[in-house]
């Protein structure tokens, strides 16, 4: 108590120094505010006739003010009121101490308290939450008022009774910063939120819920004003680097139990209408979904470290902002799909822990590593609305997918991905559901493939956002890459004279027709053939899997390529000439000679081809193009190697053929 | 004692369903979990161990020491080859390829047998095999083969197929 009556001192000073503040600035529509805020707040009805404060901000608030806040105080310190000795209700109240325990972090204490309130009454939970329940389709403003709370947010209007008391004044300083106001806003809102249920509420487990959110409330003003500028104009300036960790944590502890706060009150519908319409309509829907299934761990969080450091030093970056930003959307959007189930998950984990031990073990529960608290914080929310993979129809006798750990899907498609880079499949495993499209966009993943396909990459965003979760795939699709699923080819034509009769009557023409082949392997190998044989009749002759080798019958040499920084392709391959066989057949049959390979000393040579290929779009297909850039055949010879290079215009360009049996689609 | 003799040595195998297993340490050996708790028994010749494995069903017990028995004499590579463990899918060997051959349940049963059990190389297989069970079907033909419900809403459903045009089939 000693911890909170400091806390409330401070809020105290802070108020009277942002009502001084007020003062200097002056209030305009302060009576539109009250009123505002008395409509969406029918319940306030109770705030105004026990005191008129809230409403009629300019009456010496202050006294007013202190005069709750010290009710709530005393309420917290005077025994509890056991209004009747019925177990029910006592079982109620050790539910609430246990919350309240767990919040301030005595868990072992709230556990027990938890244990308690079970053995008293084993419905003690959803008493609690149909209570909670009853007090929040009382608050929910209907949607007029919430219209009028919009538009007053548009305004710059803090709606709160905090605000028309004096943090308006604080807020017009800052509007363009609409960061830090959401914020503001949604402490300002759990603050009104706290003070209706001073005033309000008499019956016991309310009671205890105020004082929860008190200590909430009272936390979060505890910031100093001064830290809160601070963090304020770190967030307009996109953050200077003097804005502290502990500031970022602070500001982060805010937006975390403010969302908490108004998550057990069932309102704040203010922020959560405003975040749900910036993520419908700005947010991908990665993340929207990713919002909506948080634990499905973000990956980006665990990016394996060897590869590169995305340069996040964490807090202190000013990026931070962002990823602060979507967590609270997070909270808003999660809250708005189950809000009564999943709060009952939060404030009861412990219990929920305790009781579990029978149940299912497929429960991932998201594991807590959190950098600070305020982490930790946003765990245990996360353990709400768990995505599955849900079945249409099941054989109970069997285990379904959706058995399967995360870690173990993750590694189901990373084999589909690796080696094969098959990322057809996995964008079509992705189309399934939810849970599998949070899965095959996971960044890890498609960085991994990423780091298969090129060896230098453009330096990746700096946060750890919804940007850095797209940027591998989208460089994946749109950077160029050889296609993998088909073969490359070109056919070259040309007209050769024939040998006239002797009547030189017919003057015969050959057309002479030949194809070039080309398919890339995902492990930097490639196949090429030069041969009179038709597409038809010679693609599956290149068949890959464990063919990836020469084969004499056919005609098909492998070789190597690059993929060079520039986006060009160098393929480099060696034939073997009739005669540097023969060279290699005698060599092995003499084991004198065989040292001496390539045998420079005889006119043997083998040949290197050296082609170098841009990548091209065409007909509205992704490197579906391959263009000559340049050919060069070096000849082993005896003296130096001779080196003879192709007139590249003379020379036909690739185009891609989509080969079903070699892409994903195998059957 | 020497490393032959603990290998030759029989340890029981308890699985949930109380029944027990008799098999060589090598092949037990072949899961982490085992062999971690083997050393921490300390092995004693007089007796044999017995290991109750709460997690693993007789049915799917069987099938994994047979999957170890098979394969207790490969050669051991180091655990995070880059090349072993990115061996093409195809690439399963066919007493492998029979082995999951069974049913979907199964296969589910046996990698979280294999997970729970630290057995890589069953892991592996098992996984390799769902994902080579996913490679080549469209989201309708993979949803129908895992008894997936598709949980998109019309719009989202709409978008997720826009996001992938790019891989569509031209």
């Amino acid at each position: 108590t000693a911890a909170l009556e400091n806390d409330l001192e401070a809020f105290r000073e802070n108020w009277r120094h942002d009502i001084l503040e007020h003062r200097e600035h002056g209030h305009d529509s302060k009576n539109s505010k009250g009123k505002a805020k008395r409509e969406a707040h029918p319940d306030a009805g109770h705030l105004e006739e026990s005191c008129h404060a809230s409403v009629t901000g300019d009456l010496e608030p202050e006294r007013h003010e202190e005069v709750n806040w010290m009710s709530a105080s005393d309420r917290l310190r005077a025994p509890r009121p056991r209004t009747s000795s019925g177990q029910a209700e006592l079982a109620l109240q050790l539910y609430v101490d246990a919350i309240e325990n767990e919040r301030i972090g005595k868990l072992n204490d709230a556990f027990l308290l938890y244990r308690r309130a079970f053995d008293l009454n084993s419905d003690v939970d959803r008493l609690y939450w149909a209570a909670a329940k009853g007090k929040g389709t009382l608050e929910l403003p209907d949607p007029n008022t919430s219209e009028a709370h919009e538009s007053a947010q548009r305004q710059g209007v803090d709606l709160g009774a905090v605000a028309a008391l004096g943090w308006d004044g604080h807020d017009e300083q800052h509007e363009n910063s609409t960061q830090a106001r959401a914020r503001k806003e949604s402490q300002a809102h759990s603050l009104t939120q706290t003070r209706g249920h001073v005033n309000s509420h008499d019956s016991v487990d309310e009671g205890e819920s105020t004082v929860t959110s008190i200590t909430l409330a009272t936390e979060d003003l505890a910031l100093s004003d001064k830290q809160r500028r601070e963090v304020d104009g770190g967030v307009v300036t996109q953050g200077q680097p003097s804005s502290s960790q502990t500031i970022q944590a602070d500001q982060k502890d805010t937006t975390v139990k403010a969302a908490r706060l108004a998550n057990g009150e069932t309102t704040g519908e203010i922020v959560e209408a405003s975040a749900d319409e910036s993520t419908s309509t700005s947010m991908p829907l990665f993340s929207r979904i990713q919002a909506r299934h948080p634990e499905i761990r973000p990956s980006w969080a665990s990016l394996p470290d060897d590869h590169f450091e995305p340069s996040d030093d964490g807090l202190d970056s000013p990026t931070q902002n962002t990823t602060n930003d979507l967590e609270r959307t997070l909270e808003h959007e999660r809250r708005s799909d189950v809000p009564i189930k999943g709060d009952t998950e939060i404030n009861a984990h412990v219990q929920d822990d305790d009781k579990k031990q029978g149940k299912g073990s497929g429960d991932s529960v998201a594991s807590v590593s959190g950098i600070n608290g305020a982490k930790e914080e946003t765990t245990l929310v996360v353990r709400e609305t768990r995505t599955r993979i849900t079945y249409t129809t099941h054989d109970m006798d069997q285990i379904h997918f959706s058995a399967l750990p995360s870690e173990i899907i993750a590694k189901i498609v990373g084999h589909i991905a690796i080696p094969d880079l098959d990322m057809a499949s996995i964008e079509q495993l992705g189309s399934t559901c939810r849970y599998m499209y949070l899965k095959a966009r996971d960044p890890a993943l498609w960085m991994k493939v990423c780091e298969r396909v090129w060896n230098e990459f453009p330096r990746p965003p700096e946060t750890k956002g919804i940007e850095a979760a797209e940027f591998w795939r989208q460089m994946y699709i749109n950077r160029p890459r050889p296609r993998l699923d088909g073969v490359y080819v070109s056919k070259e034509s040309y007209i050769r004279a024939g040998e006239r009769d002797m009547s030189n009557f017919y003057a015969p023409v050959h057309i002479i027709e030949h194809y070039r082949y080309i398919r890339f392997s995902s492990d930097g190998k490639v196949l090429t053939a030069t041969t009179p044989t038709d597409p038809m009749h010679f693609i599956h002759k290149l068949g890959g899997g464990r063919q990836w080798a020469n084969n004499d019958e056919n005609g098909v040499v492998v070789g190597t390529y690059v993929l060079n920084n520039d986006g060009t392709i160098r393929c480099q391959v060696v034939r073997e000439t009739e005669d540097s066989k023969k060279a290699v057949g005698r060599s092995k049959r003499s084991r004198r000679k065989r040292d001496q390979l390539p045998d420079v000393n005889t006119e043997y040579g083998r040949q290197h081809l050296d082609m170098l290929f841009s990548l091209a779009n065409a007909n509205m297909r992704l490197n579906s193009r391959l263009k000559w850039v340049d050919y060069t055949i070096w000849m082993e010879t005896a003296g130096n190697p001779i080196a003879s290079s192709f007139d590249i215009s003379q020379l036909k360009n690739f185009h891609f053929v989509r080969v079903k049996k070699f892409g994903s689609r195998t059957k | 004692m020497t490393e032959e003799n603990t290998d030759t040595q029989m340890v029981k195998l308890c699985s949930s369903d109380d029944r027990e297993f008799e098999v060589e340490a090598k092949v037990a050996k072949m899961s982490v979990t085992i062999r971690n708790m083997l050393e921490d028994l300390g092995l004693d010749n007089d007796e044999v161990p017995n290991i109750p494995l709460p997690n693993v069903n007789s049915q799917i017990l069987e099938m994994v020491i047979n999957y170890c028995k098979h394969h207790k004499d490969d050669v051991v590579l180091a655990t995070d080859d880059e090349t072993t463990r990115e061996r093409a899918l195809e690439d399963i060997d066919p007493w492998d390829q029979k082995f999951v051959g069974a049913d979907q349940g199964t296969l589910f049963e046996l990698i979280l047998a294999a997970n729970y059990l630290d057995i890589k190389s069953l892991l592996d297989l098992t996984c390799k095999t769902v994902a080579n069970m996913i490679k080549g079907k469209d989201a309708e033909e993979i949803r129908k083969t895992f008894n997936i419900q598709n949980d998109f809403t019309k719009e989202e459903e709409e978008q997720v197929r826009k996001e992938n045009e790019w891989c569509e089939e031209k």
